[in-house]
Parts: structure tokens; sequence; C-alpha cells
């Protein structure tokens, strides 16, 4: 055991508990594949076609960064803990970093709430005064209200945020899922309040509005590729940490 | 240990508990991080079961590390930190081995 291989030992005992304590490694990959597919999907599936029965796409694509979140999390388990749990030694810094990811996606959630609210507020202020009227309109457009749980998805999404962001990659990933979600969730108000006034045949996209859904696809696309290709050599780094390791002592 | 050559006085002063090599992995593993499960400790060392768990209560028994038992689901898992008294140990362990090595040999 000379010095070469304690330092080497050293090292390696750091990087596998880094893998345990900030490096998401496939995790990143998944993150990275969820964001495009929340791209590609409502191209080929009936997301943003308001009709009863296509409310299911809508509600699955919203619940993507939880389900990242669970996926992450088992991802973890099943490949980066094979050989037991080390917990890392605390690093200021890297904690620091952490809760400014945290606090900024908090700060955006909070933010999207707000501004959630007051459209919303002015949205049932805008109801047709006519009861009769009114009537109708919840007759025609009944199935086009959100469920009560889809309204509730910014609050989950800001909850899970402090428990389940280990690092910056992974914060990233989650933070790109849910301002996509977000917009779904925008989208989902506007369309569920609209009819009362005027009709969806009135929601209608301006040219500024196509760009910019236009430029964030490229982001998020670009992004997307980005995380897959840093996710997988995370994840190659990670398998030649294990080809380091000696072969296992008997009983 | 007072008829020894007073040359070799400083390698007979090294701490042998550890100056042993399985030892000294052990303790350079923990030094790394702050809690590590017997299995990881197993596996990079490359010590079998009854060698590990023997150096690991001589440590103990030093004060140089702390078991942490606990239970995962119904599994019980078994993992160890370093102590104050085991990361001083290691740092004196290394500053008198490398006063002991020539100019030339020190990095």
């Amino acid at each position: 055991m000379n010095a070469v291989d304690l330092s080497k030992l050293e090292a390696l005992t750091k990087d596998y508990a880094a893998f345990q304590a900030r490096k998401s490694g496939l995790a990143t990959a998944l993150g990275g594949l969820m964001a495009l597919l929340l791209i590609i999907v409502p191209i080929y599936k009936p997301v943003l076609d308001f009709r009863p029965g296509h409310l299911g796409w809508l509600q699955l694509m919203l619940a993507t960064p939880l389900i990242w979140l669970a996926l992450k999390g088992l991802l973890a388990r099943w490949l980066y803990r094979g050989f037991g749990h080390v917990k890392c030694l605390p690093d200021v810094r890297a904690e620091r970093t952490r809760w400014f990811c945290v606090f900024g996606i908090s700060v955006f959630l909070g933010g999207f709430l707000t501004v959630g609210l007051v459209g919303f507020t002015s949205g049932v202020l805008g109801l047709p005064r006519d009861p009769a009227v009114l009537a109708r309109a919840l007759e025609k457009y009944h199935w086009a209200l959100p469920p009560v749980w889809m309204t509730t998805m910014p609050l989950l999404y800001l909850l899970a945020a402090p428990w389940w962001i280990r690092g910056v990659e992974e914060a990233r990933a989650y933070a790109v899922l849910v301002v996509q979600c977000c917009l779904w969730v925008w989208q989902l108000m506007v369309f569920a309040y609209l009819p009362w006034r005027e009709g969806p045949e009135h929601m209608g996209f301006t040219g500024a509005t196509i760009i910019g859904v236009l430029v964030l696809a490229l982001a998020v696309t670009g992004w997307g590729a980005l995380a897959m290709i840093r996710g997988w050599k995370e994840h190659r780094e990670y398998l030649a940490l294990l080809r380091t390791l000696p072969p296992a002592g008997g009983e | 240990m007072s008829d020894a050559n007073p040359d070799l006085q400083p390698i007979l002063t090294l701490d042998r508990t550890v100056h042993e090599p399985s030892r000294l992995a052990i303790l350079t593993v923990l030094s790394a991080a702050e809690e590590v499960e017997f299995l990881f400790l197993q596996r990079v060392t490359g010590l079998s079961k009854g060698n590990l768990s023997s150096h690991t209560q001589k440590l103990e028994g030093a004060g140089y590390l702390e078991t942490v038992k606990a239970f995962r689901g119904r599994i019980p898992v078994t993992s160890f930190r370093i102590t104050d008294d085991g990361k001083v140990a290691l740092k004196a362990y290394h500053k008198q081995l490398r006063a002991l090595l020539p100019e030339e040999k020190k990095r």
C-alpha cells in the first residue's frame, strides 16, 4: 500500500460518494430525454387540442417533473449504490450552489403562482353575469375546466424541490421540466377561462408567440441533447470508477 | 526500546495501529467521506469480512473510528465514521512518515 495507492483510494472514495451526493449520471440524461419528449409529444398527440378525452395526455405531461424525480431516485438506488452507501464530506460550496438553484426554482414558481392567481381571479370575475348564459357555457365547456389537482401542480413542484434536488445538474433538469410544464398549465388556464368571454375559436397565436415558442423549443432541444450527452458521460465515469475497484475479498 | 539505535527512534515511534497497511487503508477511506458502509469498505480495501471486522474493531478500540449500526428496511447495515482522534492520528502518521523520507523522495 504505497502513497500512490492511498491517494487513489482517497480519490475513489470521494468520487463514489459524489455520485450519492451530487452527481446524477443517467438521471440527467433521462431529464434531457423527458424535456425533449415534452416538445415532441404535443406534435404527435392532441395535447393542446382541448376536446373531451384529450386531457389525459396533458395530465400525464404535467406530472413529468414529479415522475422524473421518482425515476431519478430509483436510478440512484439501482445504479449508484451497488457497493453500499457512502456519505460525502460536507461541501459548503456545493451546498450553497444547490440552495441557490432551489431558491431560483422557488422564486420562479412563486412568481408563476402569483400571476396564475391574479389571472384566475380576473377570469372568475369575468364570468357571464346572466345565469342562463353561464349555465349554457358550463354545459358546453365543463370538460375544459382543469381538475383541481392539475392547478396544484406548481405548488407540488415547489414543495418537491428542496427535498429532492441534490446538485446543479439535477436543478437544471428539474427547472427545464418545471418551466415547460408551467407553460402547459398556463395554456390550460388561458383556455379554461377564455370561453366564458369569447370562445375557443378566438384563441389564436400571434407571430410573437410563435417565435417565442420556437425559440423555447430550440433552447430546450439543445439543452436536452447536451444533458443526454453529459449524463451518459457521467455514467461512463462511474463505470470506469467501478472498474478500478479491487476484486471482492472473501468471507 | 531504550537500546535501539537513536536514528531508528522516529520509525519506532510510528503509531502501529495506523501503520498496519490494512488499517491505514481503512482510515484513508474513512477520512475521504463522512460515513462509509461496511460493504464499500470491504470492496475498496479488498479485505475479507473477517479481516475487515477485526481491523475495524482494533481501530475502534484505539478510538480512531466509530461504528454506526442502522437498519435499511429489515436489513441491518453497519457503517463507520472516522473520529477526531482518528483524523489527528492519520495526519500525524503522514507527517511522521514524510519527515522520515529523504529530501529527494518527498513530493
